[in-house]
């Protein structure tokens, strides 16, 4: 299993867009993929889970994979949140 | 996509047969001309002839079919008691498909032994000219009108048409028969003709039976099923206004579905755009509950809800809050 701690630096934090945007990525990967924040735990790969995070701008979420993909997994998912910042602002 | 279709012409018969699946509602009679039935009716529009009667024959819309009001059949009447039936010779000469006489009434021997020997059929209405005018124009812009044919179902959802569409074997009829359990209308199973109809605010289309046997639909490891004898007339509709397209595909793990419902997709069906939802098919999915909540989804939109948006307005308050009390 492996870890990566990401900052969301977007301006509305993790909405629908950014949660459907982050739930299909997760979803194209076969390791299961969780995501804490402050002690709650959920699936990436479920919108509804994400958006139960209510992660704003700022704040850092604890990913982590465990599969055969895992490292992908992670790299894209940090990718995605960091460097496409949802494609939004 | 299916190409687009128009029919050319119809038969004077076919009139016949629509007042008859109308129950009557013109009550035509055929006083003359009966060996024309089989003429071609090539033109959606009727012309009412008093110009081309009073001897005026430029322009004269020859093509369409002929409405003998009370007007004209007065002045007919007046043409041959003052001995002036030229008139009626010369409008008799072109190729008429139909004359239609309205409230029912007679017209003189003279003009029934012209139409019979030029095969021109003179049909009676009971209805008023201009009731009559307003059921014909009617009928022949919707016999008339721009189609396409679907190789899907048809069914009617509280009251929008949704167009099943999908590769063969992937349950579209099944689909069918759990919509109608759940007591939604069939309108037909397998090939559907989509017609685009003008109204007072545009254009519409229409979804009906390509070719009306009645309401079978065939199920596999079944057969054939008589929809309205199983769950009754009332589960049967005719037509419906096309206002949903569903697509069943298959499910693959590597496709990005739509998990929002955020934004709207659409199909272009004859120039229009339909509301159109992708929904993939796999065990364990309960396919004529997806596109019943599909078709409430659309009512909802109509009415301008969307859960999708009302949840996203939360979280992003919620998230705002959340800023603010750090």
């Amino acid at each position: 299993m492996k870890q990566v701690s990401v900052t969301i630096s977007n301006e509305y934090g993790l909405h629908a867009r950014p949660a459907s945007l982050l739930a299909n990525t997760a979803s194209q990967f076969t390791s299961e993929i969780r995501i804490v924040k402050e002690g709650k735990e959920v699936n990436a790969k479920s919108i509804m889970n994400l958006l139960l995070l209510a992660a704003g701008k700022g704040t850092v979420i604890l990913v982590s994979a465990d599969g055969s993909d895992e490292s992908d997994a992670l790299e894209a998912i940090r990718f995605l949140i960091e460097e496409r910042k949802f494609d939004e602002k | 996509m299916a190409e687009e279709l128009k029919l050319k012409s119809i038969k004077v018969s076919k009139l016949l047969e629509i007042d008859e699946n109308q129950n009557f509602l013109m009550g035509f009679e055929v006083l003359a001309g009966g060996a024309g039935l089989d003429k071609d009716i090539t033109c959606p529009e009727i012309n009412r002839p008093g110009l081309t009667l009073s001897g005026f024959m430029e322009h004269f819309a020859s093509e369409r079919i002929q409405v003998l009001g009370r007007g004209e059949v007065a002045y007919i009447e007046k043409l041959i008691s003052d001995n002036e039936t030229e008139n009626i010779e010369n409008f008799f000469k072109y190729d008429i498909p139909v004359c239609i006489v309205t409230h029912g009434q007679s017209i003189p021997q003279y003009v029934m032994d012209f139409a019979d020997m030029r095969s021109i059929p003179v049909l009676r209405t009971k209805q008023s000219t201009e009731k009559f005018i307003a059921l014909i124009t009617t009928i022949l812009e919707d016999l008339f009108a721009s189609y396409v044919v679907f190789h899907g179902n048809f069914v009617s959802i509280y009251n929008i048409g949704v167009m099943i569409l999908g590769p063969s074997g992937i349950g579209k009829s099944e689909s069918v028969l759990g919509l109608v359990e759940r007591g939604h209308k069939f309108i037909s199973d397998d090939m559907v003709r989509v017609k685009k109809l003008r109204t007072p605010s545009g254009f519409e289309l229409k979804g009906e039976p390509y070719v009306d046997y009645g309401p079978y639909i065939e199920i596999r490891g079944i057969g054939i099923i008589n929809v309205s004898q199983y769950y009754g007339e009332g589960r049967v509709l005719n037509f419906e206004h096309l206002g949903l397209v569903v697509n069943l595909i298959e499910w693959r793990s590597d496709y990005n579905y739509d998990r929002l419902g955020m934004e709207e997709k659409y199909q272009n069906i004859l120039g229009l755009d339909i509301p159109m939802k992708e929904i993939p098919v796999s065990s364990g999915r309960n396919v004529p509950l997806l596109i019943e909540v599909a078709a409430y989804r659309e009512v909802m939109r109509r009415l301008g809800y969307n859960s999708a948006e009302e949840l996203e307005r939360k979280v992003i308050n919620f998230m705002k809050k959340e800023r603010e009390l750090e």
